[in-house]
């Protein structure tokens, strides 16, 4: 009698598990399978010459591209050698050594090994943390993969030693990626639209691909992860304290493609000029960009449908407050902006763009039109514009109150209809490392 | 930019047509208000100056037009008539993260070699800003004496070196590392003088000023405030060459890098 009851419980039970072993086996296998716990069965691609010049050339312009360096490289280090800091919610964790030495980098990897890196985001010390793009990089092809591989065994190595991350249990086990990666990866092979031309798939491949752009323009989900409905559509840039816009039809409305072409590879454009994590990117990486491919990109980032309206950031500036605001603003911005600005918002030429119409000025997010506000601004030296013209600080001078009235009076003035920015939002950014 | 607009919209409001009519009045309109719009364009554009003052209108927020400073903050250094040398290895540190005070590296963090040397040329171009040497009436002649005293000499009792034998012998400062003394304000002087004794500045360790000041009393500090704001400066005085290869007598962090 008892035995038989003691089966009745059993089997439920026994159902249970078993669907969920079924379901973690099927969510392992979608976020990569068996080639993420064993090297050997990820498959060797066709044999590739690592010397030949033109596959080392190739594969520079993509890692130019894919702005390995400015993740890898820290002030005064060497080039590729790792050792960059990343502030995550998880904890905080260093990029590695990708130059060809021995011990300390990937010196006696085989482009299979790399090739698992950059498809699946598996690495021999394990399941590499999303703060390194693969989620991006996943796009890429074999080939791609194998030129930036040639390029990186072309460098000189460097023996300087990897950091040792600081991240809370249960994050700094490499297995609990894992976890992650069964809810929010799939390794991906980039398929060409066929309804769309080569220009619009190129700059698909690329912004998905190596550009990461999303990685700094999207909305985030749970655990920090990117989900679909939120690409591209606009996000704060993590641990960084400053918002990437959002990259769609919507948000890209006022720029024409020859305009975000131009921003990407000189840092400035008639609409706007790249600053904080922009500035980086542009710096270190989308300057390279020729010009074909930047236009491609600018071609697909424009037809980016808008999925869901940017994160709104809603705070409480009544209308009597918000008036005050305004008037405030306005004698502030005659004394402190126009005479670079101009008095319509509408800016002067290449060298200080118009904040009328400006979708990093009207973001939902106020955080860069108060951050800038602060700490004033140089745009990258490019090719392009080697010689920026600059942006004074005004932190330093003005009271929280008064960066707020700036920040509601260029948000709200020419056409620009957003959100007013209260003197508390302003006090938030005391502090915050640039 | 948009001056191609205007002369279209003066062939429009030609005289053929006459006058009173709404369409003309449409198009006086039309021209008016291309004029204004075609002028503060063309304006705009041409008014931004193709000059390195211009381009540095950011910096000047702090450091002032032609680095002279700024009145309300005695804080930020003055630039004008530095070093060039001086100036370009001190971006260079922000850059790669030697110097860390946060608005400079986050201001010169993208600007590239060339740019930075463009940069480091202008300020080395502007007159160097004194202020005039303040006069000494009405002070002490003991206290005077104290000040010539430690700034050319020192105290070997107190084991404090002179400050000629590190920012030169007429404090005009020393290349690459060393800020020139002669034409600051006596007020600025003590300010910082008393920072490093009580550590509210602070340089790279080995921190051979806090070393060299811990050892004044407040008096003192006074004293050589006074003395070498009495110094006169003059456009021709130049920091002293790197090439100068006299020993100095501490071992100073900020010379090491
Ligand atoms: C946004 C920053 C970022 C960018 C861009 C980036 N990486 Fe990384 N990368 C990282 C971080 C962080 C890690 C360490 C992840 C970890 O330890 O789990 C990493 C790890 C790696 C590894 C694994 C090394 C090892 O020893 O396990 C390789 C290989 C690599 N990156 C190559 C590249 C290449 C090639 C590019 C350019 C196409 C690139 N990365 C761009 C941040 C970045
Ligand atoms: C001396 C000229 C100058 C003054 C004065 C100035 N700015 Fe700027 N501003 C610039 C430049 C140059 C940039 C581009 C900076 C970059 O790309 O890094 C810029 C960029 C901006 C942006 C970002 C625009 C974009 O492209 O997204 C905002 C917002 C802004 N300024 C607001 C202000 C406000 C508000 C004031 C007055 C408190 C002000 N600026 C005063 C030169 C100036
Ligand atoms: C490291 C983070 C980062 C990456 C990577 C990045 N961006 Fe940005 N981007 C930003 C931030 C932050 C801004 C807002 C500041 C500014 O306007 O410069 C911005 C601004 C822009 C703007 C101006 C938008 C507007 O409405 O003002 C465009 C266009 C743009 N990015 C395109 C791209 C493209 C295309 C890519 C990928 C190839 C990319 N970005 C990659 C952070 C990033």
């Amino acid at each position: 009698m008892s035995k038989s009851s003691k089966r009745y419980w059993l089997w439920p039970l026994l159902a249970i598990v078993l669907a969920g072993l079924i379901v973690a086996a099927w969510l392992f296998v979608r976020q990569g399978g068996l080639p993420t716990l064993i090297a050997s069965r990820v498959g060797s691609g066709s044999p590739v010459n690592l010397k030949d010049p033109a596959l080392i050339a190739r594969g520079r312009y993509l890692a130019l591209a894919g702005d390995c360096v400015a993740c890898h490289t820290v002030p005064r280090g060497d080039l590729y050698a790792g050792g960059l800091e990343f502030v995550t919610p998880f904890g905080t964790l260093y990029s590695t050594n990708i130059t060809p030495d021995k011990n300390n980098g990937i010196g006696s990897w085989t482009a299979d090994d790399f090739w698992r890196v950059m498809h699946y985001g598996v690495s021999p010390r394990g399941f590499l943390y999303p703060a390194f793009p693969f989620t991006n990089f996943t796009n890429l092809s074999r080939e791609d993969s194998d030129a930036i591989f040639a390029y990186l065994m072309s460098r000189p190595a460097s023996s300087q030693p990897n950091s040792q991350n600081r991240m809370p249990f249960p994050f700094n086990m490499r297995f609990a990626v894992l976890g992650w990666r069964m809810l929010y990866f799939r390794p991906a092979e980039f398929r060409p639209d066929p309804s769309q031309g080569a220009e619009w798939n190129r700059g698909k491949y690329l912004v998905d691909g190596l550009g990461h752009c999303n990685m700094c323009h999207s909305g985030r989900g749970p655990l920090a992860s990117l989900p679909a409905s939120r690409y591209l559509s606009g996000g704060e840039v993590v641990g960084q304290g400053w918002y990437g816009p959002a990259l769609n039809q919507e948000g890209l409305a006022q720029w024409s493609v020859e305009d975000i072409a131009a921003l990407l590879r000189t840092g400035v454009s008639p609409k706007g000029a790249a600053y904080g994590p922009m500035a980086d990117a542009v710096f270190h990486s989308l300057q390279y960009l020729t010009a074909t491919d930047a236009k491609a990109i600018a071609t697909y980032v424009k037809t980016v449908p808008t999925k869901e309206p940017p994160e709104l950031v809603s705070i409480a500036v009544n209308a009597a407050e918000t008036e005050q605001l305004m008037a405030e603003g306005e004698a502030l911005y005659r004394k402190e902006c126009a005479d670079c600005h101009q008095p319509n918002g509408e800016g002067s030429g290449l060298a200080y763009p118009p904040l009328a119409g400006n979708g990093s000025v009207t973001a939902g997010n106020s955080m860069n039109v108060i951050r800038i506000i602060q700490a004033g601004a140089v745009a990258p030296s490019t090719d392009g514009n080697p010689r920026p013209y600059s942006m004074p600080p005004f932190g330093q001078r003005l009271t929280d109150r008064e960066i707020a009235a700036l920040a509601t009076y260029i948000r709200r003035s020419w056409g620009n209809r957003a959100s007013a920015v209260s003197p508390a939002q302003v006090a938030k950014y005391h502090g915050v490392p640039l | 930019m948009e001056t191609t607009q205007l002369p279209h919209a003066a062939r429009a409001a030609s005289p053929t047509r006459r006058p009173g009519r709404p369409e003309s009045w449409a198009a006086w309109l039309i021209v008016a208000i291309l004029g204004v719009f075609g002028a503060g364009g063309k304006a705009v554009a041409a008014e931004v100056p193709d000059t390195m003052e211009q381009r540095l209108m950011g910096c000047a927020a702090c450091h002032g037009v032609h680095g002279e400073g700024v009145a309300y903050n005695q804080f930020y250094p003055r630039l004008s008539g530095k070093s060039a040398d001086y100036l370009y290895h001190q971006l260079k540190a922000f850059k790669d993260g030697q110097r860390r005070y946060t608005q400079m590296v986050y201001l010169v963090r993208f600007m590239d070699d060339a740019y930075m040397r463009e940069v480091a040329d202008y300020y080395a171009r502007q007159a160097p800003h004194y202020e005039p040497p303040a006069s000494t009436e009405g002070i002490a002649p003991a206290v005077l004496q104290r000040g010539q005293a430690l700034v050319e000499q020192g105290d070997a009792q107190l084991g404090v070196p002179a400050c000629a034998a590190c920012h030169g012998t007429r404090l005009e400062g020393r290349d690459p590392a060393i800020p020139r003394l002669v034409g600051m304000s006596r007020s600025y002087l003590t300010a910082q003088l008393g920072g490093w004794k009580n550590g509210a500045r602070q340089a790279v360790a080995p921190d051979c000023m806090h070393e060299v000041v811990d050892r004044l009393s407040t008096a003192d500090i006074e004293a050589v405030g006074i003395w070498i704001a009495s110094r006169p400066g003059s456009d021709t005085l130049q920091a002293e060459p790197a090439s100068a290869t006299q020993k100095l007598p501490l071992v100073c962090g900020s010379m090491q890098q």
